[in-house]
């Protein structure tokens, strides 16, 4: 009879199985004791874009009541009133002034006491008063930059204004800044750390804000109102509870035209409110 | 002869039944377990287990809750003797500013203290190597492209770009 399979084939076969068996069995007892059996993820959130609109209620200047005692008219001087930024076009002319330590955006038409802006260059603004023509330059030391736009064809070249990036502005109840500012801070993440530090605030296993650990004194930063142990609770109404969140805020910045920061100072609440100019 | 080819067979049988029997998916979640300890965390689209080893498409990789980089496929190889991990299309947060396009990390038993880096993307062709003894890693920009973000963090020599590190 011929033997078509030899024992000592089926004496390796058992060994060859029986290794195995015993791998797998103590891959098992590995797989049991100390490998998880789920991994670690990281939670998805719902995204929600931060809801927050700057709404002027009352875009018409309404008169006084005539309850009122009428106010002594003292006329304004076309000295008072400084240029700090021109935007000029053919159809649009837009200026920053200061005027009384007080910053104002103006229109082409639009009025700062008697005086009327009609119209613009690359580096003057021209306001008309009772019939009368008054060229106001840009002021170099305070300009916060001019855009203009030559004939058809021609691109708007921005000059190059004197201040390193830009500035930040005193306005009625906020702070302006300028939009080269922001976007030079937007690009740079290196260059705003040297400038102002924060460490998230933890709360239990969530993190309630961001406490600002230092600011560089004369920095931009500073300028902000910003001040070393404040806690940002929230930017434009939304609460900050990651890094995340955070970040999200600090890339959404370069296109932002107002940004209100809730900030928590000693046990006092307040808000920062800032417009980009 | 005879034992000798009987050892090596021994040898075949009890390397492919580590290696088969490997239970790589559960591995890479103790990996991650560990990672999270960091604050590491990974959420992967889908993990294709194989003989050799995982296959993971679409990772997000997220530092302290905050997405830091996207991983179109990472590929992890172990043959005991030897073990590979490749990323393609790893693009950070733009904050960072990298995207690689095919990133290899080999370790060897051959060279058992030392695991070779191997990359190229927006920042170049970038070669280099972990030393497990003295616990350092360096990282050689041999084409540097695009390294204005990572730049404060490199060092320059004869040979260009390179960054070096302790750990």
């Amino acid at each position: 009879m011929k033997i078509v399979f030899k024992p000592q084939y089926f004496h390796w076969l058992l060994i060859v199985l029986g290794t195995l068996l015993g791998i797998k069995t103590v891959w098992f007892i590995v797989q049991v004791i100390w490998l998880p059996a789920a991994g670690v993820n990281q939670p998805e959130k719902v995204k929600s874009d931060p809801l927050y609109y700057r709404v002027k209620l009352t875009p018409n200047k309404a008169p006084a009541p005539a309850v009122k005692k009428p106010k002594p008219v003292v006329s304004t001087k076309i000295k008072d009133i400084q240029l700090i930024g021109v935007y000029h076009t053919e159809a649009v002319t837009v200026v920053t002034i200061l005027h009384k330590n007080q910053s104002q955006v103006l229109r082409r038409g639009e009025k700062v006491k008697e005086f009327t802006l009609t119209g613009g260059g690359h580096n003057y603004a021209i306001f008309t008063k009772g019939g009368k023509e008054y060229k106001v330059e840009l002021d170099e030391k305070k300009a916060i930059g001019a855009i203009t736009s030559g004939s058809r064809g021609k691109s708007a070249t921005v000059p190059v204004s004197k201040e390193k990036k830009g500035a930040i502005v005193d306005g009625d109840g906020y702070k302006l800044i300028d939009r080269s500012l922001v976007n030079h801070y937007s690009k740079n993440l290196q260059e705003m750390g040297k400038n102002i530090g924060a460490v998230p605030v933890k709360k239990g296993n969530s993190i309630d804000g961001f406490r600002i650990t230092y600011i560089r004194k004369k920095s931009d930063f500073a300028k902000l109102g910003l001040k070393r142990g404040d806690i940002i609770k929230a930017a434009n109404g939304q609460e900050l509870k990651s890094l995340d969140e955070a970040m999200a805020i600090y890339k959404q910045v370069d296109v932002m035209e107002n940004l209100s920061l809730t900030i928590q100072r000693g046990n006092e609440e307040m808000e920062l409110e800032y417009e980009v100019n | 002869m005879q034992m000798v080819k009987k050892t090596l067979l021994i040898f075949l049988v009890v390397w492919l039944g580590v290696v088969w029997f490997t239970p790589h998916r559960e591995l890479y979640y103790k990996v991650e377990t560990e990672l999270e300890k960091q604050g590491v965390r990974i959420n992967e689209a889908t993990i294709e287990e194989s003989i050799f080893g995982l296959e993971i498409h679409g990772a997000e990789i997220y530092f302290k809750d905050a997405r830091i980089a996207t991983v179109e496929e990472i590929d992890i190889r172990t043959l005991l003797f030897y073990q590979s991990l490749t990323l393609v299309g790893l693009e950070t947060d733009s904050l960072i500013g990298i995207n690689v396009d095919k990133a290899s990390v080999v370790h060897s038993l051959l060279s058992p203290l030392s695991v070779t880096l191997d990359g190229n993307g927006s920042m170049g062709v970038v070669t280099g190597a972990v030393d497990l003894s003295e616990q350092k890693v360096r990282l050689d920009f041999i084409e540097a492209k695009d390294i204005s973000k990572i730049r404060s963090q490199l060092k320059k020599d004869a040979q260009g770009w390179y960054y070096e590190n302790s750990f």
